[in-house]
C-alpha cells in the first residue's frame, strides 16, 4: 500500500466512519480486508484512532467556547480537494499562540494540578478509602456515562440490511482469569514465554515449533505449529480452532480435560490423545492410550450422542460432524509427537524437549507409532569434551544397549559441531514377531552412534546444559530389560544412514543417540 | 477534565458508611502514574475496540483491575506494558460478553493490531504535538472539533445545525484529522507545522 494507493484513501474513509460511527457491516467488512493485508494500513489505523483518541481527551481541556455551530457554514460550502485541503492558518506564531491564550489548558497544567491534589491531599490511607470508594462507585458513574452518552445515529452511508446487535449478558468478568500456563516451548514463535500464565479468552497462534500448554487442573496439551487455540474460562479445556495438538492426562484432576474444536468435543477419561482440525475438512481424533469420548460440540459424552474410543482408535469428522470413512484420513498425523509421549512418563517440562523429526525414516516394519527420531532440544551444539561412541565406521555392530559395549568404539572430539537425535524402539508386544527392521536417513554424516548407558552420560556433559538431553533420570524405565537377541544397527556405506535390526519383543524402549555432522552456520 | 473518570472519581470522597479497606500499597507514584496514562490506555483500547463505547467500559474495568493488581506491579518495570496487558486482557474478556456481531475485528486481526503498538513510542509528545497543531489550525476547523468531540455531537447533529449533509461534515473532520496527523508527525521530525 503506496502513499497514492487508492486503497489508503478507501481506508481513510472507512477509519472515518468508523470513528463517527456509522461503519455498515459490508464496510466493516471492507476495513478488516484491509487491516488484513497491509501491515502499512494497521499502523494508519492506529494512529488515526490514537488521535481521534487524543481529541476526545484534549477536548476536556479546551476551556474556550466554541462559536456558534453557524460560523462553520463557510467551512463546509468549500468542496476541498484532498490535496488543496489546509486548515492551518498562514504565518502562526505557535509560541505566541500559546502565550496568548489564557485559556489553553495543557496536559501538563491537568497534570499540574493533579500531581498537586495528589501531593496535598493523598495519604496512603485516604488513597485506600478512595480506592474503595472509586471500586463502589465504579458501577454507578459506569451506569451514568452509559446513560447519558451521546446517540451517534448518523449514517452516511446507507445500509439497510444493518440491525442492531443484540447484547448477550453473560457473567461478568471481574478480572484475568489464568487458566494455563505456557509450560515449555521448542523453536516456537508466537508473542508468548515460557512460564506465562495463559488467561481465558486469549486466542493465539503458533506459527512455528511446538509448544508446551498445563491447564489449572494439570492437562497437558501440545501443540504443533501451525495451531490457533484458545483459552476458555474452564480451568480444564481449551479450544483448538486449526492445527495439531497432543494431550496428556495424568493426574486425577486432569480427567475430563476438553478439547473443544469447530466441529467437535473430545473429552479426556485418563490418557493421551491427538487432536487435528483442519477448517475446512473437519477433525480427526486418536487415541495413544486410554479412552476419550467424542462427539459433536455440547455432546461429548452424554451417551448415545457420543463414540468412545480406545488405544489404537481414532474417529474422523467432517464439519457437519458426519463420521469420515477411514481411507480417507490421513495416516498417522500426529507423527512423532505422539510416539515419543507414549513412551515418556513425565510429561510436563519434558515433552517440548522433542523437536519435528528432521531425519527421514525411509522404510520400517516397525509397528505404528513404535519407532521415532527426535532432534535433541538444543542441537546443534558444539560438544564441549570427547564422547565416546559405539559405532563410528560403516559396517553392522550388535548392540547389547544395557550390559556391554559394541565391538567397535570411537571418540567424536570436543569442538565438533554437531546434531544429536535421539531413536526410539518401543516394544511391539508381538510374540509372534519378535524383531523389527527400519532405515533411517540423516542429513548429514553420521559421527557416531550411542548406546551405552555410560556414554549416553558423557555426551550429556560433552552437550553441555544438563537439560539439553531428552530425559530425566526417571526415564530409566524406557531401557530395556535386557534381551536374548542382540540389536543390529547398520552404518551405510555413505554414512549417512542406519538400519535397524532390533529385537522389540522386551516391555521397555530401546534409545540410541546418534550424532551427525552439523553444517556449519 | 471531563475525561478523566478515573482521577475524578478518586478525588471525589467515600460514600458514607462504606467500608474502609486497608492500604493497598499503591504509592503517590502509582497513582500518579496512572492518573497520566489514562490518556494512551483509552487510545490502545479504542484501538483495539473500534467503538468509543466499549472502550469507555473497557477503560473503567481495566482501571479497576490495575488498582487490585497493584501489588503486583514491580516499580522500575515498563508500567505502560504492564497497563497495556492488563487492557488487552479486559478486551479480550469484554468480547466474550458481547455479541460477535458487535465486534469489528476477529481475534486474530486483533492481534496484529496489537503487535503494531510499541511502549516506547513518545505517545506524550504526540500529544504535545497535537496540542501545538490544534492551535494552528483555522478558528472554524478547531470549531468545528470542539463541536464534535468537546459538545460531543454526532456528524449527523452537526450536519443538521448546519443544514449540511452529514457527508459533508465527516469529510471535512475527516480531512482536519488527517491534517492533524500530517502536522504531527512533522513536528515529531523536527519540521514545523
Amino acid at each position: 500500500m503506496t502513499h497514492d494507493d487508492p486503497k489508503k484513501a478507501e481506508l481513510g474513509v472507512l477509519v472515518a466512519a468508523m470513528v463517527e460511527g456509522v461503519l455498515s457491516a459490508t464496510q466493516r467488512d471492507r476495513l478488516v480486508e484491509l487491516l488484513r493485508d497491509y501491515d502499512e494500513a494497521k499502523r494508519f489505523y492506529q494512529r488515526y484512532l490514537e488521535l481521534h483518541a487524543m481529541l476526545e481527551w484534549e477536548a476536556g481541556a479546551a476551556a474556550s467556547q466554541s462559536e456558534p455551530a453557524d460560523s462553520l457554514d463557510d467551512l463546509l460550502l468549500v468542496e476541498h480537494s484532498a490535496e488543496a485541503f489546509n486548515p492551518f492558518e498562514p504565518a502562526i506564531d505557535l509560541q505566541q499562540a500559546r502565550a496568548t491564550d489564557p485559556n489553553r489548558v495543557t496536559r501538563h497544567d491537568m497534570l499540574a494540578a493533579g500531581s498537586y491534589l495528589l501531593r496535598h491531599t493523598l495519604t496512603p490511607k485516604v488513597i485506600a478509602s478512595l480506592v474503595t470508594a472509586a471500586a463502589v462507585l465504579l458501577g454507578m458513574v459506569l451506569t451514568v456515562v452509559l446513560i447519558s452518552g451521546t446517540e451517534d445515529d448518523a449514517t452516511i452511508v446507507e445500509d439497510p440490511g444493518q440491525t442492531p446487535a443484540p447484547i448477550v449478558v453473560e457473567r461478568p468478568i471481574e478480572a484475568p482469569q489464568a487458566v494455563a500456563t505456557l509450560t515449555a516451548e521448542h523453536d516456537a514463535v508466537w508473542d508468548r514465554r515460557p512460564g506465562q500464565d495463559l488467561y481465558a479468552g486469549q486466542r493465539f497462534t503458533l506459527a512455528q515449533g511446538f509448544a508446551e500448554i498445563t491447564t489449572l487442573r494439570g492437562a497437558v496439551a501440545i501443540l504443533e505449529a501451525p495451531a490457533t487455540i484458545e483459552l476458555t474460562h474452564s480451568p480444564n479445556a481449551i479450544r483448538l480452532h486449526a492445527g495439531k495438538l497432543v494431550g496428556v492426562c495424568e493426574t486425577d484432576t486432569s480427567i475430563g480435560f476438553l478439547v473443544r474444536t469447530p466441529h467437535t468435543d473430545v473429552i479426556d477419561l485418563g490418557t493421551r490423545f491427538g487432536v487435528l482440525v483442519d477448517i475446512e475438512q473437519g477433525t480427526l481424533a486418536e487415541v495413544f492410550e486410554g479412552e476419550v469420548s467424542v462427539g459433536k460440540v455440547g455432546h461429548a459424552g452424554q451417551g448415545q450422542s457420543s463414540t468412545s474410543l480406545t488405544a489404537g482408535q481414532s474417529i474422523a469428522l467432517d464439519r457437519l460432524g458426519n463420521r469420515v470413512p477411514p481411507d480417507q484420513v490421513a495416516v498417522n498425523p500426529f507423527g512423532g509427537l505422539s510416539q515419543a509421549l507414549a513412551g515418556i512418563n513425565e510429561v510436563s517440562g519434558q515433552a517440548l524437549l522433542l523437536a519435528s523429526p528432521q531425519p527421514y525414516i525411509e522404510s520400517e516394519d516397525w509397528p505404528k507409532g513404535l519407532l521415532c527420531v527426535f532432534e535433541d532440544r538444543l542441537s546443534p551444539l558444539n560438544l564441549q569434551d570427547d564422547v565416546t561412541v559405539t559405532i563410528q565406521r560403516p559396517g553392522h555392530y550388535n548392540f547389547d544397549l544395557f550390559e556391554q559395549e559394541s565391538n567397535w568404539s570411537g571418540v567424536v572430539p570436543a569442538q565438533t559441531l554437531v546434531r544429536s537425535y535421539v531413536v526410539l524402539l518401543g516394544p511391539s508386544h508381538d510374540r509372534d514377531n519378535l524383531r523389527h527392521k527400519a532405515s533411517i536417513r540423516f542429513d548429514g554424516e553420521v559421527l557416531g552412534v550411542i548406546g551405552n548407558p555410560r556414554d549416553h552420560d558423557s555426551l550429556q556433559e560433552a552437550l553441555g546444559p544438563r537439560s539439553v538431553g531428552l530425559f530425566t533420570p526417571k526415564a530409566v524405565s524406557f531401557w530395556p530389560d535386557g534381551g536374548l537377541e542382540a540389536d543390529i544397527v547398520t552404518l551405510s556405506d555413505d554414512r549417512q544412514g542406519l538400519d535397524l535390526d532390533f529385537r522389540t519383543g522386551s516391555r521397555g524402549y530401546d534409545m540410541i543417540r546418534v550424532l551427525v555432522q552439523a553444517k556449519q552456520p | 477534565m471531563p475525561i478523566d473518570p478515573f482521577l475524578g472519581r478518586l478525588l471525589q470522597p467515600p460514600p458514607l458508611g462504606s467500608a474502609v479497606s486497608e492500604p493497598l500499597g499503591q504509592s503517590d507514584a502509582f497513582v500518579v502514574q496512572i492518573t497520566t496514562c489514562q490518556s494512551r490506555l483509552y487510545a490502545y483500547i479504542l484501538t483495539l475496540t473500534g467503538d468509543r463505547e466499549q472502550a469507555r467500559e473497557v477503560l473503567q474495568e481495566t482501571n479497576l483491575v490495575i488498582w487490585r493488581k497493584a501489588e503486583d506491579f514491580e516499580p522500575g518495570t515498563n508500567f505502560i506494558a504492564w497497563v497495556f496487558q492488563i487492557a488487552r486482557f479486559q478486551v479480550m474478556a469484554h468480547r466474550q460478553k458481547i455479541a460477535r456481531d458487535r465486534l469489528v475485528f476477529d481475534d486474530e486481526l486483533l492481534t496484529g493490531i496489537t503487535d503494531i503498538f510499541d511502549e516506547n513510542d513518545p505517545y506524550d509528545d504526540r500529544q504535545e504535538a497535537l496540542s501545538d497543531c490544534i492551535h494552528a489550525i483555522t478558528p472554524n476547523h478547531r470549531n468545528l472539533l470542539n463541536i464534535r468531540y468537546r459538545d460531543g455531537l454526532s456528524v449527523k447533529e452537526i450536519a443538521q445545525q448546519l443544514s449540511k449533509s452529514p457527508n459533508a461534515v465527516a469529510k471535512v473532520l475527516h480531512r482536519t484529522r488527517l491534517a492533524l496527523m500530517k502536522c504531527i508527525e512533522q513536528k515529531l521530525s523536527g519540521g514545523g507545522a
